[in-house]
């Protein structure tokens, strides 16, 4: 067959793949009705493989005595970043089963960055001031979205098929953290779901002074 | 000079501002028993404007272990009691240790602290150090709980102090105490913290009244207290042993990340010799303020 044919073909079929693809749009609510943010999804099902361009890097900033991007999603085999951007040292530390660190008192953004090659959720503090929480979420795929202010987590570009994909929240019930929902991907548009999450109540400690004098070191 | 001393040195001791903490309170409150007196004609109320800044540098030489020096100025002023204006100026030092990282690690601390206040009644003048130790552990996000003992010695300059009887010191201000305290904090689902604590004090008070006081037959030392307030140009301050127990009930909103807002009520219950007994009630307003 003519090279020119063959190339033309090839071409045809990439543009009708990119044509026929879909977008999942997972909406979060609580029992209030109010959106949800930063609430994962990720496909877990078919496994699409990680392309080969992927940027395998992940970043947790520190201001004003806080986590910055406090919520991180990141495909396992991922670097993250700790920058210390604050005015004030910090010492960044996690005991969770999948990652397990610990940077001692340090400033300025001249560190390490953390390898994550297992698949879960990293809960992260800081060992200086108690109320500073962080959570890397890593997943097994490169398909995860993160829930915006509106409440609202978005996959976009989807072949049409049968998908499943599980969600994670912080402050989800036992029984609905990593839930898993079937959905089907049309050819265009995209397949909206609607999910009301139980939140449970904040793990965060309180940040704001006691009055009874420093209760954080 | 006696009274910035202190707070003077310890500025010079901060070689850079990282990790330098500022925090401050201001507060208005109610005492209904300012003389500590047994006796409803010897007993008065006032209220009083309340205000701290501390400024500490923490140094951290390894995980888990703290050090923090800190640097405080106080201002206290009666709306009556002038004699018990005061400011004071100080500092401290305390070894924080956790067992453990993270929130939820207990912590074993150690400090040391000397102030010294400067009252508009002169004999009142003088040095407060107070060495303690506490013992506190975080065990849901919510619920946090602290014990602790101290000891607390307070001097004065006894010839500022004019006895009230010959025979009888005059050095009512040099007191000594032990403490033992416990509290216990618990954040609601608003983020508004309850706290409650109770304070048991075992050594020496300060009672003022007018001549003739049930705790004469029982005092230490006697002296002449005209300068307590306006109306006070006939009592005299009793030095007695006793022991006190003092209740807190504490609710404290935040205004912001590093702003809150507290009311609390306390109780003082004191048995001195003799089966004295007095008591005082203390409302107060505070706004704390981390920098």
């Amino acid at each position: 067959m003519n090279h020119k044919v063959i190339i033309l073909v090839i071409l045809l079929i990439q543009l009708s793949s990119s044509l026929l693809a879909g977008d999942l749009d997972v909406s979060f609510r609580n029992a209030d009705g109010e959106p949800v943010i930063d609430a994962i999804i990720e496909i877990v099902s078919p496994v699409i493989p990680v392309p080969d361009n992927w940027d395998y890097r992940g970043l947790m900033d520190q201001v004003d005595k806080e986590f910055i991007g406090n919520v991180v999603t990141i495909v396992r085999g991922s670097y993250v970043l700790f920058p210390n951007n604050d005015d004030i040292q910090h010492h960044v530390y996690s005991f969770s089963d999948n990652k397990s660190f610990d940077l001692p008192l340090y400033s300025g953004t001249d560190t390490e960055p953390v390898l994550f090659d297992v698949a879960g959720v990293t809960v992260v503090g800081c060992n200086i001031h108690d109320w500073m929480l962080g959570y890397i979420y890593v997943g097994d795929s490169h398909l995860m979205a993160k829930s915006n202010a509106s409440g609202l987590a978005k996959i976009n570009n989807l072949s049409p098929g049968e998908y499943t994909f599980k969600i994670w929240h912080e402050r989800a019930r036992r029984n609905e953290q990593f839930s898993t929902y079937q959905v089907s991907i049309p050819k265009s548009g995209a397949a909206s779901v609607e999910i009301e999450l139980n939140l449970g109540r904040d793990r965060r400690i309180r940040r704001a002074p006691s009055g009874s004098g420093s209760s954080y070191h | 000079m006696k009274l910035l001393l202190p707070f003077v040195l310890f500025i010079f001791a901060l070689p850079c501002l990282a990790n330098v903490e500022i925090d401050g309170d201001l507060s208005v409150a109610t005492n209904d028993n300012i003389p500590n007196a047994v006796s409803k004609t010897d007993i008065f109320d006032d209220s009083f404007l309340a205000g701290n800044l501390n400024v500490a540098k923490l140094w951290v030489p390894a995980t888990g272990k703290s050090i923090l020096l800190s640097g405080h100025l106080g201002l206290v002023q009666f709306n009556n009691s002038g004699g018990l204006n005061r400011h004071s100026a100080g500092s401290s030092l305390s070894y924080i240790q956790r067992m453990g990282m993270g929130a939820y690690a207990p912590r074993f601390s150690v400090s040391v602290r000397a102030d010294y206040r400067d009252f508009d009644s002169d004999l009142r003048d003088g040095w407060l150090y107070r060495a303690g130790i506490n013992l506190e552990k975080r065990f849901t996000p919510a619920l946090h709980a602290r014990v602790g003992l101290a000891h607390e010695e307070r001097s004065a300059d006894k010839q500022k102090a004019t006895p009230y009887v010959y025979s009888i010191s005059g050095d009512v201000f040099n007191q000594s105490n032990n403490e033992f305290s416990a509290s216990i904090d618990y954040t609601l689902i608003n983020n508004s913290m309850i706290s409650a604590r109770y304070t048991y004090r075992d050594g020496e008070i300060d009672a003022s009244t007018n001549p003739g006081s049930a705790f004469f037959p029982f005092s230490k030392a006697i002296a002449q207290d005209h300068q307590l307030c306006d109306s006070c140009q006939n009592y005299v301050v009793y030095l007695v042993d006793a022991t006190s127990h003092g209740f807190v009930i504490d609710w404290n909103w935040p205004l912001g990340n590093d702003s809150s807002v507290s009311t609390s009520i306390e109780r003082r219950i004191a048995d001195t010799d003799g089966n004295n007994t007095y008591t005082a009630n203390i409302l107060q307003i505070k706004l704390n303020q981390r920098f």
